[in-house]
């Protein structure tokens, strides 16, 4: 450090400097934190801070008041319950990540964590974030929707436990009010027997927003093939198939060929810098064929 | 509106300090600005780069999307502080003696990612070495050199402790 003292003087620019000005809290237990969220207004709960602070610093966001939600035990939990896997809201991916029995058990999920931004970054960005930054093409909600989660939402006053499926109103929209918080997300624990998978396409390999991603969800023994998908329409997209596959009288390529029908008529997605409305319908339809005849047959 | 200012503590490369910040400080600014440690490079600003890697608390970390705030009470390691008494940790050495250097700006950032993936998992395969340094962007070497350097260094860290 001494070596660098002729730097004493000289000025170290920073060229995305952050303008916006804020007080920062820092609540250790719940009631600090509503009390703060109550109180104060134009403010943003800081978890993992990787969309956040960049929004800060491109002034697409000017909050007066940051909350940081890190220091409050209750949302660093992440543990397996008699109802399920619950993930706090500052529990981080790498977090999740090292815990090796849970990823085995929600392997889907794990695939999609793996996944998003950089090595880096999963020591930050929360699973959580994730899923309330409520981005169409996001890598853990398609995984999150073929498990049935649900998310927990509190208030001051108020509790409540909503499907993902009905969490997502629009692009980078959900249903989170302005004195709410997710608190945690909940995700019933698996059939036995079940198996999935999460495969996305990128432009490079690597750390690269999705141009489309397709989660899956087979089992046999409870007769469920669910389906979710990422950047391919304004929110994240379920599809429930257990019925196509288990009730009606039709063989599997007929159910097959019914489920891909059904892609099709379920996103909606666009074109943009990461690919083409066209590439991303047919991709899709791709990866389900091929998640789905993968799973179909590792559990046979 | 009084934006409250805030004093936090670091421990950085070992040693102790107090800072009174704006909250809206980065972590990589009062590195770079506060205590002159330009090892750590804005490169982004985004945290997409990793030129700006540093461990802290054990993890590697892009600093310029943490608020120096959120580090309060942290430790805080960065290149500056891996060679002892001017002598390069195994990671630099490597580096060095595998050409994993060219123009240098990714370095600091490809060593500390190297760093914190060792301290971690001495002994890591391929697989692991990329998914530890995918945040790392580098315009110059390709890689390869990169790589070859990791398993250099992790070779290096294994003869230093069974000459321990």
């Amino acid at each position: 450090m001494g070596g660098l003292s002729f730097l004493t003087n000289m000025e170290v620019r920073c060229k995305l400097k952050m303008k916006n000005e804020f007080n920062y809290y820092n609540p250790t237990n719940m009631s600090e934190l509503f009390e703060i969220i109550e109180d104060k207004k134009n403010t943003a709960l800081l978890a993992g801070g990787t969309d956040l602070i960049v929004d800060m610093k491109h002034e697409a966001h000017k909050p007066d008041n940051i909350i940081d939600i890190k220091n409050i035990d209750e949302l660093n939990k992440v543990e397996e319950t008699d109802e399920g896997l619950y993930i706090g809201a500052a529990v981080t991916c790498n977090q999740f990540l090292n815990e090796s029995d849970i990823v085995d058990k929600y392997k889907v999920l794990a695939d999609g964590v793996k996944v998003l931004g950089s090595h880096q970054i999963r020591n930050r960005a929360t699973i959580v974030g994730n899923v309330c930054g409520s981005s169409p093409g996001a890598d853990t909600p398609p995984p999150l929707l073929t498990l049935n989660s649900t998310i927990l939402i509190k208030s001051s006053n108020n509790e409540r436990e909503v499907n993902l499926v009905d969490f997502f109103t629009g692009v980078k929209r959900n249903i989170l009010g302005d004195n709410e918080i997710a608190v945690a997300i909940k995700v019933p624990e698996p059939a036995l027997d079940g198996i999935g998978k999460y495969e996305r396409k990128t432009r490079v390999k690597g750390p690269d927003l999705s141009a489309c991603g397709v989660a899956g969800f087979i089992s046999k023994e409870e007769k469920i093939v669910r389906f979710g998908y990422g950047a391919v329409a304004p929110i994240p997209k379920l599809i429930d198939a257990s019925e196509l596959f288990f009730e009606k009288n039709i063989d599997k390529d007929k159910a097959l060929e019914e489920l891909l029908n059904r892609v099709e008529n379920t996103i909606n997605p666009i074109t943009d810098v990461r690919s083409t409305e066209k590439h991303r319908r047919s991709i899709a339809k791709v990866y389900t064929k091929r998640i789905f005849s993968e799973l179909w047959e590792e559990g046979e | 509106m009084n934006k409250l200012k805030k004093t936090i503590s670091l421990t950085v490369n070992n040693r102790n300090f107090e800072f009174e910040i704006s909250p809206n400080e980065t972590l990589l600014e009062v590195l770079r600005k506060r205590l002159n440690l330009t090892g750590a490079k804005e490169g982004c600003g985004e945290g997409e780069c990793g030129a700006c890697t540093v461990i802290m608390n054990g993890e590697a970390v892009t600093s310029c999307i943490i608020l120096a705030v959120e580090a309060d009470g942290a430790k805080i390691e960065t290149v500056e502080g891996q060679s002892i008494d001017d002598r390069l940790s195994d990671v630099q050495e490597a580096f060095v003696e595998e050409g994993a250097i060219q123009c240098g700006f990714c370095t600091p950032g490809m060593v500390m990612s190297t760093t914190a993936l060792l301290d971690h998992n001495p002994d890591p395969s391929d697989d692991e070495i990329k998914e530890a340094l995918e945040g790392n962007l580098c315009r110059c070497t390709g890689y390869y050199t990169i790589q070859k350097a990791v398993k250099t260094a992790a070779e290096k860290r294994k003869e230093g402790k069974s000459n321990d």
